[in-house]
């Protein structure tokens, strides 16, 4: 993600001062993979915990 | 002392604590000692003592005021204490790209180095997003969308 | 949007936490119905805000990242406000059910702090071009994930069940000073990150995205707090009941005794 984000995340030299981001959606993707990733993690390790009862 | 008295004890203690540690935070001159950034006339009131530390500048980005050469990367432009012309403003220079929001009349905080030229030298530049959140009008193109931008006043953070 | 719809969608969630207050059973099929409502509304949230949600003029697609970070750090914000409850419910009166909520409620809106801070670093990256700085919204949530972390550092290293109880809930009550300031930082001081939006800042069919997803989180965070308890309960009921057990006399006190069942 890091080269090719950081050229996105940062204005095409041409553009400077046009205000508005334009793609951006690998920071969304990685969003919301990051909340289903810690929801799986954190149900399984309840349930893990849980189990040792 | 009973464990009881004890316990209650605690938290009459604990909640005190609490109050007064948010009344200092809330009341107190906390926002003065640590300040994240200062507006523009904050920083020209310094005089010399703004002058080689680093620090942070934050205000609204002067309407005319951004030149970028592209060739070289280095932009420059005005950071005012609001979009009246006749605002307090520091000229800024950077030499990054800024972020892709960046545009006349958004709030930005630059973080850098004041020199005795009354230059704000920054290596930081951030643009701050107001709490408003808009689908772009229909049949709105790139030009109207811009200027409708632009007429708006945009929430500055305080 | 119908916002009723959403609001609706809290019937089941605000119902039964008030039901559960009459009726301390109702919790064992309670739960089961969050994790359903959880499950059922989660993909949807995901669809409402990536794909339903109208793109946003400045921060084009990029802003969807509001329908994961701004709920959770929400249910982040909730759960040490229960942790605050908790503990000082303990301090009242002494507990294992509040002792134990408290230490789930802890770890759970610890969670939902980590990830909710970790997406605010994602978007500031695209928005404000860094993905982290010093102002005092992003400082207050850093210095709440340290105090959270802290505090069940100190729980785990306390072996005494009683001094963990109050010390841990002198902590949680002092606490509350957190969750407060990070909610209050960008009205009481100079920040990067914005002041709240409120449903008149905000496009509506957003604000319904939004309080879908929002909902969806509190089912999830009912559910793991429900769960996390369990996990206390069940360590409690094994340092608390055993030696009791086994020395003799009869338990004295009744939440010894109720641990013990």
């Amino acid at each position: 993600m890091s080269a090719l984000s950081l050229l996105l995340a940062q204005a095409d030299p041409s553009r400077v001062g046009v205000g508005h981001i334009q793609g951006g959606w690998e920071f969304v993707t990685a969003s919301y993979v990051l909340t289903l990733l810690g929801i799986v993690l954190y149900a399984t390790s309840l349930w893990v915990r849980r189990r040792k009862e | 002392m009973k464990p009881e008295s004890r316990n209650r004890l605690v938290a009459i203690v604990a909640l005190g604590l609490a109050a007064s540690a948010l009344g200092f935070i809330a009341w107190g001159n906390l926002g003065e000692n640590l300040v994240y950034y200062w507006s523009p006339s904050q920083l020209l009131a310094q005089g010399e003592k703004a002058i080689g530390p680093t620090i942070r500048l934050g205000g609204m980005v002067q309407a005319g005021s951004i030149q970028w050469n592209a060739g070289k990367t280095h932009l420059d432009f005005k950071v005012a204490d609001g979009k009246e012309a006749d605002a307090k403003a520091v000229q800024v220079s950077s030499d990054e790209i800024p972020p892709q929001m960046f545009r006349e009349n958004i709030g930005v905080v630059v973080e850098g180095t004041y020199d005795k030229d009354a230059v704000f030298h920054t290596t930081r530049l951030m643009v701050n997003h107001s709490n408003e959140y808009r689908p772009p009008k229909a049949g709105e193109s790139q030009k109207d969308w811009q200027k409708s931008l632009l007429e708006e006043q945009p929430q500055a953070n305080k | 949007m119908p916002n009723w719809l959403a609001n609706a969608l809290l019937i089941l969630p605000a119902g039964l936490l008030i039901a559960i207050c009459f009726k301390r059973d109702l919790i064992e099929i309670g739960w089961k119905v969050m994790a359903v409502q959880a499950a059922i509304m989660l993909p949807v949230a995901a669809y409402l805000g990536l794909v339903w949600a109208p793109p946003e003029r400045e921060m084009g697609d990029v802003y969807r990242i509001i329908y994961a970070h701004v709920p959770q750090v929400w249910m982040a914000l909730l759960g040490v406000t229960l942790n605050f409850g908790c503990s000082l419910a303990y301090l009242m009166k002494k507990s294992w059910t509040a002792d134990a909520l408290a230490e789930a409620s802890a770890e759970v809106g610890l969670y939902f702090g980590i990830v909710g801070v970790t997406l605010g670093a994602i978007w500031g990256k695209p928005t404000w071009g860094v993905y982290w700085t010093w102002d005092p919204r992003l400082t207050s949530a850093a210095v709440m994930l340290i105090y959270y972390t802290g505090y069940l550092a100190m729980r785990r290293f306390t072996e005494n069940p009683d001094t963990r109880a109050t010390w841990s809930a002198a902590l949680g009550t002092f606490g509350i000073v957190i969750p407060v300031t990070v909610y209050f930082s960008v009205v009481w001081m100079k920040s990067l990150h914005q002041v709240q939006s409120t449903p008149k800042t905000v496009d509506p069919q957003m604000v319904f995205a939004l309080r879908w997803a929002a909902c969806a989180f509190l089912c999830l965070l009912i559910t793991f707090t429900y769960q996390r308890y369990k996990v206390a309960r069940a360590a409690l009921a094994r340092e608390v009941a055993p030696p009791e057990a086994l020395s003799g006399p009869p338990p004295s006190s009744n939440d010894v005794a109720k641990v013990a069942v």
